[in-house]
């Protein structure tokens, strides 16, 4: 393990390699900052950038993205009561209360601090745990793995807002997925006469689309400014030093909130959001002199930003372990590899270890880089939020639809952005959650695969799913995950009753 | 930042909509060789019945809603959410007759200029900016060929 580790820390020393990292962390921060536009969003556009990058380049430079995108967020949260990120939503409720009573600087001081320091425990777990999940890995076959990733689609669909709506989006996905030529079988599949559609629908500009271009038009659609401009935009950000501390004399908070985020970010679809409330509840409930909660507490900003950032490390062990992204951020980093050659799959984990700590270093480089930065720069991201958004979106349509075009300099893929884009549009405004989508895309075909194989291991006979140990605990796993919404509606309704 | 569509009739359009996918979807699974149809044969089935009960789910929603009344400001949300798209579409019109190029600064100006309600010089500046931006990270530090549209010959 060490040689792989030391491999990927002299690779990520070097000077361009750094000043991808750079880059990755400003946009980060930046994207973060401004509401609505996210980690995905950033990943995506970046995405065409990467195309001449060696792949660990490439990696790096998305490393810097995920690490410092929560970080940004939660600069707006406090200081605008405007999240950046839909997760940075629980900092709202002591940040900005903070902010009103001058303390922008402690509760500015304390989420950089926890989120820095929750990022780099869960990316400590990650290590921990990838030496055991890669026996586990060893021990899964096609039945398995076919299994695990319906229990992975579902659990996502689960954690959403409407589980029916979750699981077409899912199938849409999967059958997008099948566009193109069937090296199995020989056969081109949905692609309507088109051949340009041979080569299958290409994962960039489907992310571009159902990203960058989608959130664009919801922009443009919800018309107004992206954050109404406030007084706290001016307020001094004084005494980070004072938030610092704050972080330490509260260890406890600090740890559930990390350990927290990482256990939910290990369960896909579950999502940053779920683990930053949930981290700032069981720290309202749980902690002493706990009246101050929702006006102002400082450990209402630690417990959340631990959790938030702590999620990312959670969300890399389905990730790589089993090729099933935890996370909108992850299905798109998923994407990154394919379009650098790399398999997702679950022999990542095996055969590119260096690219796995490669990755872990750069989240862990950019997670304390950003969580510096914010200190010292955090008046001035409070201005990007109140960036136009009539500037926004055009150059953000422009940019998308130039990156569409630079992957294989064809106008087709331009007009699949074009497509995703205003489907994505139509799934926000109609309440479809795009990640299973895309989620359900990238697993297409490991999913595929894995059921033809598990077939033809079964002789044509389907039943062989529940005989086999590890596919049926998995098929009962995902039942069990199914009957949870209704579990939560019939326990609603007995303590209204 | 309202999300939700304001029509009542989004639901179920939608809803159906994919049912309709759905059913394509197996039907044309059902004319591909087994190893190609297998999966897609299944997914297809799960895709029906799932997209079938989000319609029904829809049209009861609907009539429920019918009762209730119209929905206020609706009209202008959709026609909003449509001009979005028509901006898009002309973009990628532009970019399909005269390339990057020369669809970058028109549709910058005019997007600024009409839904921006920006001046003519500040519209005319930012749109020469960003096109030399384009142009400078994409053809000349990335090396890309861009696209130059069909008046052009390309």
């Amino acid at each position: 393990m060490l040689e792989p580790l030391l491999a990927a820390a002299a690779y990520l020393g070097q000077g361009v390699n750094l000043a991808y990292l750079a880059l990755g962390v400003f946009v980060g921060i930046a994207f973060g900052s401004i509401p609505g536009l996210g980690g995905a969003t950033a990943i995506a556009l970046l995405l065409p950038l990467t195309f001449g990058m060696e792949a660990d380049q490439a990696i790096i430079l998305m490393g810097g993205i995920m690490g410092a995108v929560s970080i940004g967020g939660s600069v707006s949260a406090i200081l605008l009561n405007t999240p950046g990120t839909a997760p940075n939503a629980a900092t709202c409720i002591d940040g900005y209360p903070l902010t009103r009573q001058g303390k922008a600087g402690l509760a500015i001081g304390a989420a950089a601090t926890s989120s820095s320091i929750g990022g780099v425990l869960s990316l400590a777990i990650l290590v921990l745990v990838l030496p055991v999940a890669k026996q586990i890995v060893l021990l899964f076959g096609p039945p398995a793995f076919f299994m695990l990733a319906v229990l992975g689609l579902t659990s996502l669909t689960v954690a959403g807002r409407n589980m029916l709506r979750g699981l077409v989006a899912a199938c849409f996905g999967l059958v997008v997925g099948f566009v193109g030529y069937d090296d199995i079988g020989g056969t081109t599949r949905y692609t309507g006469g088109i051949d340009f559609l041979w080569d299958g629908v290409s994962i960039v500009p489907l992310l571009i689309g159902l990203f960058a271009i989608a959130e664009m038009l919801n922009l443009y659609a919800a018309g107004g400014p992206i954050s109404a401009r406030d007084e706290a935009g001016e307020v001094r950000v004084v005494g980070t030093g004072e938030g610092i501390r704050a972080v330490f004399r509260n260890p406890r908070t600090l740890v559930s909130g990390s350990a927290i985020g990482t256990l939910i970010g290990m369960i896909p679809g579950v999502g940053g959001t779920v683990a930053s409330f949930l981290s700032y509840s069981f720290a309202a409930q749980t902690s002493r002199d706990n009246e101050n909660f929702g006006s102002g507490d400082i450990r209402g900003v630690i417990a959340p930003e631990a959790a938030n950032n702590a999620k990312d490390g959670g969300a890399l062990i389905p990730t790589l372990a089993f090729g099933i992204p935890g996370s909108a951020e992850m299905a798109i980093f998923l994407g990154v590899l394919v379009l650098h050659g790399i398999d997702p799959g679950p022999m990542l984990l095996i055969e590119r270890e260096a690219t796995i700590f490669m990755l872990i270093l750069a989240l862990l480089a950019a997670t304390l880089i950003s969580g510096s930065l914010v200190l010292f720069t955090a008046r001035y991201l409070a201005k990007i939020a109140h960036v136009d958004s009539m500037l926004l979106i055009p150059a953000v349509i422009t940019v998308s639809l130039v990156g569409a075009y630079a992957l294989h300099n064809t106008l087709g893929d331009v007009v699949v952005a074009v497509f995703f884009g205003v489907l994505g549009f139509v799934m926000i405004r109609a309440d479809y959650p795009r990640i299973t989508l895309v989620i359900a895309f990238v697993l297409s075909g490991l999913m595929e695969r894995n059921f033809n194989l598990s077939m033809t291991m079964f002789e044509g006979d389907w039943t062989g799913f529940f005989t086999n140990r590890t596919s049926l605990i998995l098929f009962l796993l995902t039942l069990v995950a199914l009957a949870v919404p209704a579990v939560q509606r019939l326990r609603a309704r007995r303590n209204a009753s | 930042m309202n999300r939700r569509w304001t029509s009542r009739w989004s639901g179920p359009v939608s809803a159906l909509v994919l049912t309709f996918v759905a059913a394509l979807t197996l039907w044309t699974a059902y004319g591909y060789n087994r190893l190609s149809g297998l999966f897609p044969v299944f997914i297809g089935w799960v895709f029906l019945a799932l997209a079938l009960a989000e319609a029904v789910r829809e049209l009861r929603r609907l009539a429920g809603s019918e009762r209730a009344g119209p929905v206020d400001g609706a009209k202008a949300a959709v026609l909003r959410e449509v001009t979005g798209v028509a901006w898009l579409s002309g973009f990628l019109l532009l970019i399909w007759l005269g390339g990057f190029l020369l669809a970058t600064p028109l549709f910058m100006f005019a997007f600024l200029r009409f839904a921006g309600g920006r001046s003519i010089a500040a519209a005319a500046a930012v749109a020469l900016g960003a096109t030399a931006i384009v142009y400078g990270v994409f053809a000349v530090l990335l090396e890309y060929r861009l696209y130059a549209g069909l008046v052009f010959g390309a």
